[in-house]
């Protein structure tokens, strides 16, 4: 089993790609946006 | 609908039903019951915790949104990712190493029974009159569109839901939550492919899509900060996080999905799977609104979509005027079209005076139809045609894509996308009929009416609990669909206490010397602040999505400040 604090350390690399991939979501509904109603 | 669109609709019924009812073997002690013994895969919850936020008039409405406002209100969403990852590191982690069933128990734990009670009687309140309005919203808009008998569209979405989730439990709830999710974003997927199809020959996609950028439907983020406006990237953001922060963290018909998960870690992955995938899912459900939008610039739609209002015009004294109002909109969509169609055809040289032809074109249907509202108000006497979102009159817009699907759609997708409207109806009406029978047998029966029971007695208190509800919310329903505007009443009662519950957890955790007399205090006064923020003119106006941080602010206050005149300033902590 996993210890605690490597479970930790995924979860934290988790938490960070699940922020990371909205920015890129809101960043490309944005330029989708823009590109389109140039 | 045709034969065979019926033979789908009723092979899916058929399917789901059976299916939890395969559950009923596994839910034979309360754990069991309600928590699946805490054995479910990640996925699987992650599944039904979206499926439990999709009802049938979030895909129809906003799907509507998409047609007459555009992609604006994927910003809602925008506070869900923060949402999960701030409940993951907070209150998941404190519900599985107390064990609760409810999210309510932990507020005995931390504060006292009176808190506890209150929390769990106002979310009694909210969501089993919310659950009758699940199934009534798209019940009214089903039977308008396909003609069915409004008593009986209810009975069939809640009756079957009802009796698989009140046998089966929560196992029941969450697989067929997982082959619902199926239905839906294969309905969604199958109606995109269609409406690009149909699109006319000489119109490619990308061509669709600048003239769907042309009339504003394509901008999905507004960086201005105006609280007046609802849906901006701020009120998303800010309004949104504190709202998905309560009803993720709060809402015990969402808690209760995630207390099912094998782990802690297990229950963690699945909130952080709705937060990756929820946002691009929203916003396909809102550009299937967006291109059902371009469909209807080169096909006529209808002069109003909500046909049932169109009828009683037509047989007042003013169905003169309407149909000549009807033959002023087909000429105004007949320049459109052409306008749209050169729109698409432009070059960069000829774009701006394209643009110019199609903004005035649009302009034009526009006012048709917003005369056509003004005379359906006068005959109905419904004030809602008073409102207009995008250039649609409010009211139609729920009914927008229900009558794309039945008139355009080919025969066998008509049945798969109403099947679909009616999983995401039944697979919400479970998760909260489910949630609904839990908080009333642990947090009232069994803590305070018969503490000493057997584990079978509650099992069986349980299943009666569940049917209880399903026809509460099917009586509901009924006398909700005679009353337009109890519907809004409902919704709005509910956002009354979301901020103000998560205020009380925020308090539990957040505030060391905050006591049971405190949090009781708090959450009333939450409560109040947000019911007078949300009813006083002058700020009526603001988007109901800064309701939210306001009772977290206004419980965390006043329940710490009551919380220290309570005790004198000594710690108190029960």
């Amino acid at each position: 089993m996993p210890s605690a604090d490597a479970s930790d350390r995924r979860m934290s690399r988790v938490y960070l790609l699940a922020i990371v991939c909205e920015a890129v979501v809101i960043a490309a509904l944005w330029a989708f946006g823009r590109v389109f109603s140039s | 609908m045709r034969t065979f669109d019926w033979l789908v609709v009723a092979a899916y019924l058929v399917w789901i039903v059976y299916d939890g009812l395969k559950r009923t073997k596994s839910a034979n002690e309360v754990e069991g019951y309600f928590l699946a013994n805490r054995s479910l895969p990640w996925w699987a919850v992650g599944l039904s915790v979206m499926a439990t936020q999709l009802s049938a008039i979030t895909l129809v409405g906003a799907t509507g949104q998409g047609y007459a406002d555009g992609m604006r209100f994927v910003q809602f969403y925008f506070g869900l990712p923060l949402a999960m990852v701030i409940l993951s590191v907070t209150l998941v982690p404190f519900f599985y190493r107390a064990r609760v069933f409810t999210a309510y128990e932990y507020l005995e734990r931390r504060f006292d029974l009176k808190t506890r009670t209150l929390a769990s009687v106002l979310f009694l309140m909210s969501r089993g009159l919310s659950c009758g309005v699940i199934i009534a919203a798209p019940s009214v808009i089903l039977s308008i569109i396909l003609g069915w008998n409004l008593t009986l569209t209810i009975l069939a979405i809640g009756l079957p839901t009802a009796i698989y989730t009140m046998l089966g439990g929560v196992q029941a709830v969450t697989w067929t939550d997982v082959k619902q999710m199926a239905v839906i974003v294969g309905g969604l997927v199958a109606a995109v492919i269609a409406l690009i199809v149909g699109l006319p020959h000489e119109v490619g996609i990308s061509q669709a899509l600048h003239v769907a950028g042309a009339a504003g439907r394509l901008t999905a983020v507004d960086f201005r900060f105006d609280l007046n406006q609802t849906y901006t990237f701020w009120s998303g953001l800010i309004g949104g996080l504190f709202l998905m922060l309560s009803y993720f963290g709060c809402d015990q018909s969402q808690v209760q999905r995630y207390l099912t998960a094998k782990s802690v870690d297990e229950g963690r992955h699945s909130l952080l799977m709705s937060a990756f995938v929820k946002i691009p899912l929203q916003a396909l459900v809102l550009l299937t609104g967006v291109l059902v939008f371009v469909f209807y610039l080169f096909n006529q739609p209808p002069m109003l979509f909500n046909r049932e209002h169109a009828d009683k015009v037509r047989k007042s004294v003013r169905a003169g005027e309407y149909a000549a109002l009807d033959a002023d909109f087909s000429r105004a969509f007949e320049k459109r079209r052409e306008a749209t169609t050169a729109l698409a055809a432009s070059n960069e040289d000829e774009r701006a005076a394209a643009r110019q032809a199609f903004d005035a074109a649009g302009a034009e249907v526009k006012g048709i139809r917003l005369r056509a509202a003004e005379i359906v108000r006068d005959v109905t006497g419904d004030d809602r045609y008073k409102q207009v979102t995008g250039d649609t009159p409010t009211p139609d817009v729920n009914y927008v894509f229900p009558t794309f699907v039945t008139t355009r759609l080919p025969m066998g997708l008509v049945g798969l996308m109403i099947a679909a409207i009616f999983a995401a109806a039944m697979s919400s009406i479970a998760a909260e009929l489910n949630s609904l029978a839990t908080s009333t047998v642990i947090d009232i029966y069994r803590r305070m009416i018969r503490p000493e029971g057997t584990d079978a007695h509650y099992l069986r208190v349980s299943r009666l609990a569940t049917g209880f509800w399903g026809l509460f919310a099917c009586a509901v329903a009924t006398f909700a669909t005679g009353l337009g505007s109890l519907i809004e009443v409902v919704n709005r009662f509910g956002s009354f206490f979301y901020g103000s519950l998560l205020g009380v957890f925020v308090l539990a955790i957040a505030v060391r010397r905050a006591n049971g007399t405190g949090a009781f205090v708090g959450l009333l006064a939450g409560i109040a602040a947000v019911a007078t923020f949300a009813l006083h003119p002058s700020t009526k106006g603001v988007s109901f999505l800064w309701q939210n941080p306001l009772g977290v602010i206004v419980v965390v206050a006043v329940g710490t400040v009551a919380s220290l005149a309570a005790t004198g300033g000594n710690v108190e902590r029960t």
